[in-house]
């Protein structure tokens, strides 16, 4: 059943169809809500709260975009909000992050060898202290693309800017990690 | 979806990327979400409003409270003590002397107010010597202080006398002629 459809059997208050919904678009929503927030507990929130705001708001979606589109805009919108409230946490970070327990990690799940490990570990202790200084904007637009859910494309709609603008959003925020991580020793990332 | 898409995970970089914005463990987000749904409440943040707002309302009607408790009570506005004269022969019983003005409309006292004043630089001006000398005697006043003259009595035509006048005295100056001017002169003016 395609999403569309679902939204129609919604529309006329079928709550398990809203339900599949959310359970197709679900980790998507708080991956785009973890791009801007870096939090676990408050992407979470920020999904939940997404998906009810469109299950309200399903009247007025017109299907002009994709329902991912819409709903993604909708948390991408949230997640602003909630990390304009919350500037104070997102100031901490790298704490944050941490406070929600182990990551799945796939990454470190891959990595036979404990060396390969801890530098990665180190790496992404790092990375994430250089993000924080990295204008919102261009974090943003590198994190949700890092995600590889969304194309360039569905980015900019959620973004809503040019897709040639996110595309140097994210390149220039690639490079300017890179120009602060070589001096801590890594050349080649 | 346009293919057009990041590919992360390509360098050691793109995964620590990747690893920030991890999928999350399967949650019950499905479940919370159709609970918000079915209860109807509005939102979290709605809840909290329906907290904040009753504490805000109480906080605010306490500081009023407080406020109302705290201020000293308002002076009674100042009024103009008028002593009143006291009626003697009055049977109606007296008045007290200290008795105050009953409270009149604004408009009123400043009527008032303005009188008074017209009254009191009229009666200076009739102090001033300056002023009493400048203004006009009084038809009774015959300036020296003595009692006015009674106004004289009708005249009839009985009472007047016919007297003969005479000639006119003669306007001729001694040592002084005068001739009349003749009409045909050498200028036709009668000049000479």
């Amino acid at each position: 059943m395609t999403d569309d459809e679902l939204v129609d059997q919604a529309r006329r208050g079928d709550t398990a169809a809203f339900g599949t919904l959310v359970d197709r678009h679900g980790c998507a929503v708080q991956r785009a809500a973890m791009a801007v927030l870096r939090s676990r507990q408050e992407a979470e929130d920020v999904a939940q709260e997404a998906f009810v705001t469109a299950y309200r708001k399903l009247d007025t979606f017109r299907g002009e975009s994709a329902f991912r589109t819409w709903l993604l805009r909708i948390a991408w919108r949230e997640a602003q909000d909630r990390r304009r409230s919350l500037g104070r946490r997102l100031r901490r970070f790298v704490a944050a992050v941490d406070d929600d327990g182990p990551a799945p990690a796939p990454v470190l799940a891959a990595r036979p060898r404990q060396e390969e490990a801890l530098a990665a570990a180190e790496l992404s202790a790092h990375v994430r202290r250089l993000l924080a200084g990295l204008p919102a904007k261009l974090r943003e637009a590198l994190l949700l693309a890092s995600t590889g859910e969304h194309s360039y494309d569905d980015m900019a709609a959620i973004l809503d800017v040019p897709a040639g603008t996110l595309k140097w959003r994210v390149s220039e925020a690639r490079r300017l990690l890179k120009e602060r991580l070589a001096p801590l020793g890594y050349r080649d990332v | 979806m346009s293919e057009d898409r990041p590919r992360p995970g390509q360098t050691p970089l793109d995964r620590v990327l990747e690893e920030l914005t991890a999928a999350p463990p399967p949650s019950d987000l499905r479940a919370r979400v159709l609970a918000r749904i079915a209860s109807g409440d509005r939102s979290r943040r709605s809840v909290r409003w329906s907290v904040a707002l009753p504490a805000a309302a109480a906080i605010s009607a306490l500081t009023w409270a407080a406020v109302l408790l705290t201020r000293r009570p308002a002076a009674p506005p100042v009024r103009p003590q008028v002593e009143l004269p006291v009626v003697v022969a009055s049977p109606t019983p007296p008045v007290p002397a200290t008795a105050s003005r009953p409270a009149a409309p604004r408009a009123t006292v400043a009527a008032a107010r303005t009188a008074r004043r017209a009254s009191r630089a009229r009666a200076a001006s009739r102090s001033s010597p300056v002023m009493a000398a400048m203004r006009p005697r009084a038809p009774a006043d015959d300036g020296a202080g003595l009692p006015a003259l009674a106004p004289p009595p009708p005249v009839r035509a009985a009472d007047l006398e016919l007297v003969p006048i005479g000639e006119p005295p003669s306007l001729e100056v001694p040592g002084l002629r005068i001739e009349p001017l003749s009409p045909a002169g050498p200028n036709g003016s009668g000049l000479p």
